[in-house]
């Protein structure tokens, strides 16, 4: 919202210059976003009385008046239409400065020397119009200088009010929040009001057919006005207050607006046959011409302002454009009304409109001062447009405000702020809020009618807390025993997984958990996931299931962008459909490798990754979290290309699966490279991590190894002969491990050579050599009869 | 005549310094004509010595002769030294290796590394939510009316009705006090969402941690400094913090609560457009309404609670200028932290 530091001037006296406002205003719950210097740059402007207009001789569009500026007279180019002797205009003479601080200078037009120029209002930065010269009351002496017509010069806040201050929303609501900052008093304007002895009974009544939705309603009928332009103080007011100036009435329905915060409208009177006004819900599918010419469809959570026969109004939100006030007025009627919050908010949404006067409704407005915004919008209707006021108003008002009646402890406003605050500066921040309250131990508050933000003792104590001001607080250092309820060892073996993996090479990424539904199924079909019911587009239209179709973008990106050598994991959450509530979220561990095996260097020949990299890197990891027996059962999996697709299991649990992306899929995916992807549960990656660890004493006798290369089937597992082994070579066995893979030259087709190394070792003695060989002699036996296997020489 | 003596100690230790730093034959070679050649400075101070009185002489003759050995020996140790140098050096230590890739850390994930230890070492315990959530928890509990803006398909992602993803980690907290009795201490990391368009400041997956205390007397105070500890654990000892009012469904009073800008220090630049201070985030004390939901007493207990966005105190910590890239996961990128 905008407010105007001169307007707030006129309300109430106070020490403080813009900038110094604009801080108390920032500190106090209206967050100055932005302050505006307007016509501070303009000097030198002053009225002139056209005497003479005469053509110009090179330019059928341009005349030459002959002004009379106080002082001389002189010859202005003028391009105006409405340039015409007799009427009292504002001049710019050499050296005077306009809006935008453009300086004026003699200049030559179309070969004829001008020194000044006769203004339109968009010339003073009060409008944007630029249709005609500015016409001034016939009672402006020429020569007047523009600071005595109109004040121009201004200070704009833009304020940012939170939804529950409704009463920020005008410049009575900041005038208050001066006082309560600074002290003072506010000058609310003198309301003197000449009735006609006509009564505005006799020819309106008003009947509110929805009093929910409409608690009050008043409303003034004003005779005889004279539709025309505003002043220009009103009009520059409103546009620096962002609304465009129409005419006087509409004018001063949004002046008063700005000023009491309170919503006005006028409808021109003579399209109500009736002589009546119904205030009643509308009909759904009821349609409606609101004053932007746009036909509305309404439903039946509307409210609308009738004749009791057709619509006039879209209740606090949009006049009709069958009522609305033309040049030609002459009797208008003067709504100013309490409209349910709810039912403004609610229908302003659903036409798809936001008013300056919806804004106000839905946030609520002060239902007191319906008739008190009434009157003083009819004496400026008096004032500026000659309109003659029916006596008495009409207000209609069958639900009447019953105000919160708070027990305001003290005592509970210090301990909670943890300020020591004395009663007499709270009573007067309560005093300098105009909220009433009697005095005792226990204060006893009446919520005021313009703040419906305050009905509960904490209310109060943010009042308190935000006048006093919040930097009075003392910043407390209470000692802090653990409160530790459930540790989570979940946070300690993530960041142990977190550490080993970048000690590993690979880089953590943190990925969208939003996914696009749609590549999804083009990837697999199958896999079922959430979606968006309002995505923001496609790309971002549903939640991961997995893993790795999160994994595979980011790699995608990466090689894209020719990051092709990488090592990436994500810890994160998968949403998986579930017939609950909720999904069943799932924190993952995924790890995507691709490209070289290390970086190419002159020590390491270039390899690319392969299974078995991913394998080796899974080894590593699992077995530092103290997770062994690992092995991989063949299964098909979404994603992975089904020679390379397993569970992974370890400590004989499941953990996950890992392969290597189908090519198809890849492809789809927009995968330029091989990819390998493992997918880990990281709820029993961190149950096996936590199990005990227990020492177990250093060796203290040697061991033996003992070297065998086989020449096997090529499908004979190496998991097979390893079992083989260790079953043969019992609790003296301490390591086995293949070192050697050779299929070629010198080995049969269909044969493959493996190579081991058996690692003996018994904890109570030294094998001897004999022992060695004589138990490596029997495995090799038992090999050759299970497996056909030969010693390969 | 004890102006020589002191003279040739000057010279000494001059000369002594720069042999000490010579660092290769050539300039050894130089230094060394410099020294003992025949127009050396030796040289120099042997002529005098038939210039000054008799009973001198001897002391001059034998300070010079001291310091020709002990050049000598300086030098021909060097020059073993260099000698030697190069026929050692047998491998060309200057080729780079390039052995293994360096793994990174996520830069949001670090910093959450860090909100977490020191929110931890004041006492707090991680707690955590889902990402989806009922509207229950998400607003109602936490006091947001039914007709909330916020509630809007424009600003909530639904997954169907009623349940969303949640907008804040606010829900953590009526989760955590649901299931314990008071007093709790918590602090609540994770991701959420919004439905805005993503551009150099906007997600709409963003990360958020989010404070909670509720005992006892607990005070507006009490959440100054936690709040003014944590700035200035975070971002230096010169950091101020500073509350405004504000308005939250689920805090009365309500804040919204400043770092003084931790680039420019306060005194104005483009990243807190001018004015010192960078918009942290909200806080407040826990509003009555919260305590109903949860079954806590109000009268009995207070609290206070905050949020913070992890996002833009990543963006400011590493001078980042597009949020983007915290969630495009490009190496280049992340491996600059």
């Amino acid at each position: 919202m905008k407010v105007s530091y001169n307007w707030l001037r006129e309300l109430i006296d106070f020490e403080a210059d813009h900038a110094k406002l604009a801080e108390l205003f920032t500190m106090s719950g209206s967050e100055v976003e932005a302050i505006e210097p307007k016509g501070q740059e303009i000097s030198g402007i002053v009225s002139a009385r056209i005497l003479e207009v005469n053509p110009h001789p090179n330019a059928d569009k341009l005349t030459l008046c002959l002004i009379d500026n106080g002082k001389e007279k002189i010859r202005l180019v003028c391009g105006a239409p409405n340039a015409r002797p007799g009427i009292n205009v504002l001049v710019g003479m050499v050296d005077s400065v306009i809006a935008g601080g453009r300086r004026l200078d003699k200049v030559k037009i179309r070969g004829v020397e001008s020194c000044g120029m006769i203004l339109a209002e968009d010339e003073l930065g009060i409008s944007g119009d630029h249709a005609g010269i500015i016409e001034l009351p016939d009672e402006i002496k020429p020569g007047t200088s523009l600071e005595k017509i109109a004040k121009l010069d201004d200070w704009i806040y833009e304020l940012e009010i939170t939804p529950n201050r409704p009463d920020c929303l005008s410049h009575y609501g900041m005038a208050r929040e001066i006082k309560a900052l600074l002290g003072g008093r506010i000058k609310y304007p003198k309301i003197t009001i000449n009735e006609i002895s006509s009564p505005t009974a006799d020819e309106l009544t008003i009947e509110i057919a929805d009093p929910q939705g409409c608690p009050r309603y008043t409303g003034r009928l004003v005779s005889n006005v004279k539709v025309g332009p505003s002043p220009l103080w009103l009009k520059s007011r409103l546009f620096y207050l962002g609304m465009r100036p129409i005419n006087n009435i509409v004018d001063i329905t949004n002046y008063i607006m700005l000023e009491t915060g309170q919503p006005l409208h006028a409808f021109d009177y003579r399209h109500f046959r009736t002589k009546k006004v119904v205030v009643r819900k509308a009909v759904a599918g009821e349609k409606f011409i609101t004053l932007d010419n746009t036909e509305r469809s309404l439903t039946e959570n509307h409210l609308l302002i009738t004749d009791g026969e057709k619509g006039m109004a879209l209740a606090g939100i949009m006049g009709g454009q069958n009522s609305e006030v033309a040049a030609d007025t002459k009797q208008i009627l003067l709504e100013s009304a309490y409209f349910n919050p709810v039912v403004i908010r609610y229908g302003a949404k659903a036409v798809g409109l936001s008013t300056e006067s919806s804004q106000r409704f839905e946030r609520g407005v002060d239902i007191n001062m319906a008739p008190f915004a009434n009157d003083r919008a009819c004496q400026l209707i008096a004032q500026l447009a000659d309109g003659q006021i029916h006596k008495g108003i009409i207000d209609c008002y069958p639900k009447k405000f019953v105000p919160a009646i708070i027990e305001f402890r003290p005592q509970r406003a210090r301990s909670l702020l943890g300020l020591e605050i004395p009663n007499p500066i709270m009573k007067d921040i309560l005093n300098g809020l105009d909220i009433p309250y009697t005095d005792g131990p226990v204060l006893k508050i009446t919520q005021p009618s313009f703040r419906p933000d305050l009905t509960r003792e904490v209310d109060l104590i943010e009042e308190i807390a935000r006048i006093h001001g919040l930097d009075k607080i003392p910043e407390s250092y209470r000692p802090g025993g653990s409160l530790l309820k459930e540790p989570d060892p979940s946070f300690k073996i993530r960041n142990q997984v977190r550490a080993l993996l970048v000690g590993m090479g690979f880089v953590e990424t943190f990925p969208l958990t939003l996914i696009d539904s749609d590549m999804l199924k083009k990837l697999d079909n199958t896999i079922e996931a959430m979606n968006l019911q309002n995505p923001l587009s496609e790309e971002l239209s549903g939640l991961r299931p997995d893993l790795i179709i999160t994994m595979m973008k980011t790699l995608r990106h990466n090689i894209n962008y020719g990051n092709k050598d990488i090592r990436l994991f994500d810890i994160g959450t998968a949403f998986i459909p579930s017939s609950e509530t909720l999904p069943v979220e799932k924190e993952l561990l995924c790890l995507g490798i691709t490209g070289k095996t290390n970086p190419t260097s002159w020590r390491n020949p270039d390899k690319t990754v392969d299974f078995f990299s991913l394998k080796g890197i899974l080894e590593t990891l699992l077995s530092h979290l103290n997770i062994n027996e690992i092995e991989l059962i063949p299964q098909n999996y979404p994603y992975f290309d089904t020679d390379y697709s397993f569970t992974l299991s370890g400590n004989r649990n499941i953990l996950g699966r890992m392969g290597k992306v189908a090519a198809a899929v890849g492809k789809q995916a927009g995968l330029k490279q091989e990819v390998y992807i493992a997918e880990l549960n990281m709820a029993m990656l961190t149950s096996l991590a936590l199990e005990e660890k227990h020492f177990k004493p250093l060796p203290k006798f040697p061991g033996s190894d003992r070297d065998i290369a086989l020449i096997v089937d090529e499908n004979i597992q190496a998991a097979a002969i390893m079992d083989s082994i260790r079953q043969s070579a019992g609790i003296l066995l301490e390591d086995l491990f293949p070192f050697d893979l050779y299929q070629g030259q010198n080995i049969p087709p269909g044969k493959k050579s493996i190579a081991f190394r058996i690692c003996y070792r018994c904890p109570e003695r030294t094998l001897t050599d004999d022992e060695v060989d004589g138990m490596t002699k029997n495995i090799i036996d038992i090999l050759a009869r299970e497996y056909g296997a030969t010693l390969r020489t | 005549m004890n102006d020589i003596l002191n003279d040739i100690k000057t010279f000494e230790a001059e000369a002594i310094a720069r042999l000490n730093s010579v660092l290769d034959k050539q300039a050894l070679d130089a230094l060394k004509i410099e020294l003992l050649g025949r127009k050396g400075k030796l040289a120099d101070f042997s002529k005098a010595i038939s210039k000054v009185s008799d009973e001198m002489r001897p002391q001059i003759g034998a300070a010079v002769n001291r310091l020709r050995k002990l050049f000598e020996e300086h030098i021909a140790s060097k020059e073993q030294t260099f000698a030697s140098a190069v026929k050692k050096q047998t491998i060309d230590y200057t080729l780079p290796v390039r052995a293994d890739f360096l793994g990174h850390k996520h830069p949001l994930l670090q910093t959450v590394d860090d909100i977490v230890d020191i929110f931890k070492s004041m006492g707090f315990e991680i707690a955590s939510g889902p990402d989806v959530e009922t509207d229950y928890y998400n607003f109602d509990a936490l006091n947001t009316p039914e007709d909330h803006p916020a509630r809007d398909l424009s600003d909530t992602f639904y997954l169907k009705k009623g349940v969303l993803l949640r907008t804040h980690t606010s829900p953590v907290q009526i989760r955590t006090m649901e299931k314990h009795k008071p007093p709790v201490r918590i602090i609540a990391p994770g991701r959420c969402y919004r439905s805005d368009y993503p551009d150099a400041s906007h997600s709409p997956v963003f990360y958020q941690c989010e404070g909670l205390y509720v005992d006892e007397g607990v005070s507006m105070a009490d959440l100054k400094g936690v709040i003014t500890a944590f700035a200035r654990t975070m971002f230096g000892k010169d950091i101020k913090v500073r509350f405004r009012p504000h308005f939250f469904p689920f805090t009365e009073p309500s804040v919204e609560y400043d770092f003084s800008c931790v680039i420019c220090g306060g005194k104005g630049c483009r990243v807190c457009k001018n004015n010192g201070w960078l918009e942290i985030s909200g806080a407040g004390m826990v509003d009555p309404e919260v305590f109903r939901a949860v079954g806590y007493d109000s009268e009995k207990y207070t609290g206070y609670a905050f949020g913070m966005g992890v996002d833009r105190i990543t963006l400011l910590r590493y001078r980042i200028d597009d949020i983007r890239l915290l969630y495009e996961n490009d190496v280049r990128f992340i491996r600059q932290f």
